[in-house]
């Protein structure tokens, strides 16, 4: 179900433990996807790389869903407002 | 040694227009300086020598007609290797880019060129403003000139090494998450991230198009200033006091991270001078690190293989292995991980915002160690960047400036960020640091004159 307005965080308040290996396969088809060259990268250390910004990555996931819904898109700039 | 290389932009901008110096004779002994000098530092990618000569002629002839063209006219400026000067290649420091030559002036270069400057040449740099430097590859990275077993920092290293040691007047580099300020203060010299396109992006290639901002880096906060305004076009009034400027550090922050003690010492000495200054320091709160760091990576990420894709998918042998595997983290992103990070963003800089009611500034160290050794680096490089990453995020001037050294020489930094447009009142109070500390003045023995 999507967001609403006051709807409070349901996402644990921890998130899981990124896996490495699981994130190297992920990275690994979505490589394939886009056609990309594999034979020269240590995708275990992309992987191992990846891992431990995943888990703020589902930290921001449980952040932003206590944020409304709007209007407006998020600005993809800084703000010039002030 | 020349010491025309070691003047300040004002003082050099003043002997010309007395005729005490001539553009011709401080290029040419900057040109002397680097064929000295860059063989041990390996600073510039390219040196202009030829061209640089021929502005610097043109320079003379109209600023000794009495036709000042601009801030920085007759003033030898260096350029990170990722903005384009027309026909010279933009390596970006990057084996995939070192032959591509640039047909078009970038947007900085055009405007420094009808202010007068004299471009001398591109600098070293970290691969592509983010990769690593790792043995064995292209480009082979710059040193420290404290200590040339030691790193500069990055990504925009060259241009750090080149204005501390005299091989530029100034120099411009990029900042995506640090990348101007980490070098600062890991050598010594005042380095500046702008407020978001104060100074144009067009014709600078790209890591992150939404965090990316090119800025000045100078031996005082005076040079910033006039580097600032020759590459912006804007004018960039300091004051003179900062007596009764609201202050605020971050010391939750600074004191949950695991920074080395020195550091902690020398920002402690520098709020200090601050109030001795009439500045009134508080205790902030900055949004959580984890958030912001989490933004910055899923942005960078996510904008940085979009930008690099093409090329890494069909010639990732032509990048550094630090720089692949970093680029290629980028595919572990969704397209909801980046939409998320902008929320994120927009929360942050709405707390910023916020913040920014009640303080005119913030300040706070700017890296958590001093350089370190090459292999250390090499074995375990530093990865965070919990103060400098927020100021992207948001697009606030931030500006790192030499705050002290450590035990071993090297030297230390202090930050003061801003809100947007908040460019001038940040270099005020790097100014006003610098005329009652004497940090900025030191400069370590050149390479060929030290003993073993």
């Amino acid at each position: 179900m999507a967001e609403r307005n006051s709807s409070p965080p349901s996402t644990p308040a921890t998130p899981p433990e990124a896996d490495p290996a699981a994130i190297t396969k992920r990275v690994l088809v979505r490589a394939a996807v886009y056609g990309m060259r594999t034979e020269h990268t240590d995708w275990d250390k992309v992987g191992t790389f990846v891992a431990r910004s995943q888990q703020t990555t589902a930290t921001l996931a449980r952040e932003v869903s206590g944020q409304p819904l709007r209007a407006i898109p998020p600005r993809a700039t800084p703000s010039r407002s002030r | 040694m020349s010491e025309l290389t070691q003047r300040s932009i004002g003082w050099l901008s003043a002997a010309y227009d007395e005729r005490r110096a001539s553009p011709v004779e401080v290029t040419q002994a900057t040109l002397d300086r680097i064929a000295a000098l860059d063989g041990e530092l390996l600073s510039y990618i390219s040196v202009l020598a030829d061209s640089a000569l021929d502005e610097a002629r043109r320079a003379e002839q109209e600023l000794f007609a009495g036709r000042r063209r601009g801030p920085l006219d007759g003033i030898p400026i260096a350029l990170k290797d990722l903005i384009d000067v027309a026909g010279v290649a933009t390596t970006g420091g990057s084996l995939h880019h070192r032959d591509v030559i640039a047909t078009a002036d970038s947007d900085i270069v055009a405007q420094l060129r009808a202010g007068g400057a004299v471009i001398i040449g591109k600098n070293n740099l970290y691969e592509l403003g983010m990769g690593l430097p790792m043995p064995g590859e292209w480009p082979v990275p710059a040193r420290n000139p404290w200590d040339l077993e030691r790193i500069p920092g990055g990504s925009s290293s060259g241009s750090a090494v080149a204005v501390l040691t005299g091989l530029c007047a100034g120099s411009y580099g990029t900042d995506t998450g640090g990348s101007i300020r980490g070098p600062a203060s890991y050598c010594g010299v005042v380095g500046m991230k702008p407020t978001y396109d104060l100074i144009s992006r067009r014709g600078v290639l790209a890591l992150s198009w939404t965090l990316d901002h090119v800025g000045p880096l100078g031996r005082t906060a005076d040079d910033v200033a006039a580097l600032l305004a020759g590459a912006s076009g804007s004018s960039v009034e300091l004051g003179d006091s900062i007596a009764g400027l609201r202050i605020g550090a971050p010391q939750a922050l600074i004191d949950s991270t695991d920074m080395e003690p020195a550091i902690g010492r020398a920002f402690d000495e520098a709020t200090s001078v601050l109030r001795s200054l009439g500045a009134r320091l508080q205790a902030v709160e900055l949004p959580e690190l984890a958030l912001t760091e989490a933004t910055l990576l899923a942005i960078i990420g996510s904008e940085g293989l979009a930008n690099h894709l093409p090329a890494l998918a069909d010639r990732p042998d032509e990048f550094g292995v630090s720089a692949r595997e970093r680029l290629s983290a980028g595919l572990a992103y969704t397209g909801v991980d980046y939409v998320n990070a902008l929320r994120m963003r927009d929360v942050v800089i709405a707390q910023l915002d916020e913040l920014y009611r009640s303080v005119d500034v913030l300040v706070s160290p700017v890296v958590l160690q001093v350089a370190p050794k090459k292999v250390d680096f090499e074995r375990n490089p530093p990865h965070r960047t919990p103060f400098t990453g927020i100021h992207n995020i948001v697009g606030g001037a931030a500006v790192s400036v030499p705050a002290g050294f450590d035990g071993a020489g090297m030297p230390i930094g202090m930050q003061v960020a801003g809100a947007y447009g908040a460019d001038a009142l940040v270099l005020t109070v790097a100014r006003s640091y610098e005329q009652a500390t004497d940090w900025h003045t030191r400069r370590p023995a050149d390479p060929s004159t030290r003993t073993a």
